[in-house]
């Protein structure tokens, strides 16, 4: 387990930067709002889901109906639809394969991409699982603190959350450094897509549609997309 | 504010629409049998792209601002954004890389309002 531990916790030191003073970013939302930190405690352990928790709150507040919840987080988390795809195989041979899919948020889902990408035969795996909770314990960890602390923290962290934007960019180059002949490809449709979408769509509405064109777009790639030599691996 | 049950079910059915839509793809191709190779294909090329999405999705407040005109704020993004690709082609240490754009941003949105005005 200490191995494991071992491997797992530095891989998440950049989600630690941004899930903690995300956290405590929410943790504040929330309790301005009036609900305590046992709220922030409960919701970051089974909500877990940033930019919905962030959206929730004011729903909470005027007492929006179920329908409206449930609808505003199926838009809201959509994107989470496309992640399980890529480890549908892989958490198959995880213990912990329930909570590993709870976990799965855009963070967490990047960092396990980036484990994939350096380790193609997954030969820690077993970590993976040390990974998720230790993540998901950073954002439960913020989300507290911000809402018992308030504004009264010491020192303004504005701009640390680029951790998480810098660790997403990190992970794209180590994608594309790795196997270019796939992944550059798919890689700046998927940038041109976006950015185009973000214009048409506006910036609340643009991440569904640019998923949805991408993984088409992705879909058609991979019927000519031809993998060398037949092995798993080949680059 | 007073606890109220109704509260506890709006957030109870975020959290089940939430594991819902992670869990979609499980309850599809998981089960005894092996993904379809042409599901796999797909599955194994998404990482990339997604991530690409995500990168734009980050920086979705610096891009809008071409539209209204020139931002100091999204001056340091761009310099951070460059300091975490070329301290990366470099070293291709991840925790290096990460923390010095960081850094960066962070002094970057502190100082330029300062300097240009």
């Amino acid at each position: 387990m200490k191995k494991k531990i071992k491997y797992a916790f530095p891989k998440t030191l950049p989600v630690m930067c941004g899930y903690i003073f995300l956290g405590i970013a929410w943790g504040i939302v929330l309790a301005e709002a009036g609900y305590n930190f046992i709220w922030a405690f409960f919701i970051s352990c089974f909500v877990y889901a940033g930019s919905m928790q962030f959206t929730m709150v004011p729903l909470m507040v005027s007492a929006v109906s179920p329908v409206t919840m449930a609808v505003t987080t199926l838009f809201v988390n959509s994107r989470h639809l496309f992640y399980g795809l890529s480890f549908v195989e892989s958490f198959k041979k995880i213990k912990q394969m329930p909570y590993m899919i709870f976990g799965l948020t855009d963070e967490t889902y990047s960092v396990l991409c980036g484990c994939k990408n350096e380790d193609p035969d997954e030969k820690n795996r077993e970590a993976w699982f040390w990974i998720t909770i230790l993540d998901q314990s950073y954002w439960v960890i913020g989300s507290v603190l911000g809402a018992l602390l308030g504004e009264f923290l010491p020192f303004d962290f504005t701009g640390i959350d680029f951790a998480m934007t810098a660790l997403f960019v990190v992970i794209l180059i180590e994608q594309m450094l790795s196997n270019p002949k796939k992944n550059v490809a798919v890689a700046v449709f998927g940038m041109l897509s976006a950015v185009i979408c973000l214009f048409v769509f506006g910036v609340e509405k643009f991440l569904l549609p640019s998923l949805l064109i991408t993984v088409t777009f992705v879909f058609v790639f991979s019927l000519f997309y031809k993998e060398k030599g037949g092995s798993k691996n080949a680059v | 504010m007073q606890f109220s049950w109704y509260t506890v079910i709006l957030i109870a059915i975020t959290a089940v629409v939430t594991f819902l839509l992670r869990a979609i793809p499980f309850m599809i191709f998981g089960g005894g049998k092996q993904m379809p190779d042409r599901v796999k294909k797909v599955a194994d090329l998404l990482p990339a792209a997604i991530m690409a999405v995500l990168v734009v999705y980050c920086l979705k407040g610096d891009l809008l601002t071409i539209q209204s005109g020139f931002n100091v704020a999204s001056l340091g993004t761009v310099a951070a954004l460059i300091v975490v690709t070329l301290v990366h082609l470099w070293k291709r240490n991840t925790l290096i890389s990460i923390a010095s754009g960081t850094v960066v941003y962070m002094v970057l949105i502190r100082v330029l309002p300062l300097l240009i005005k």
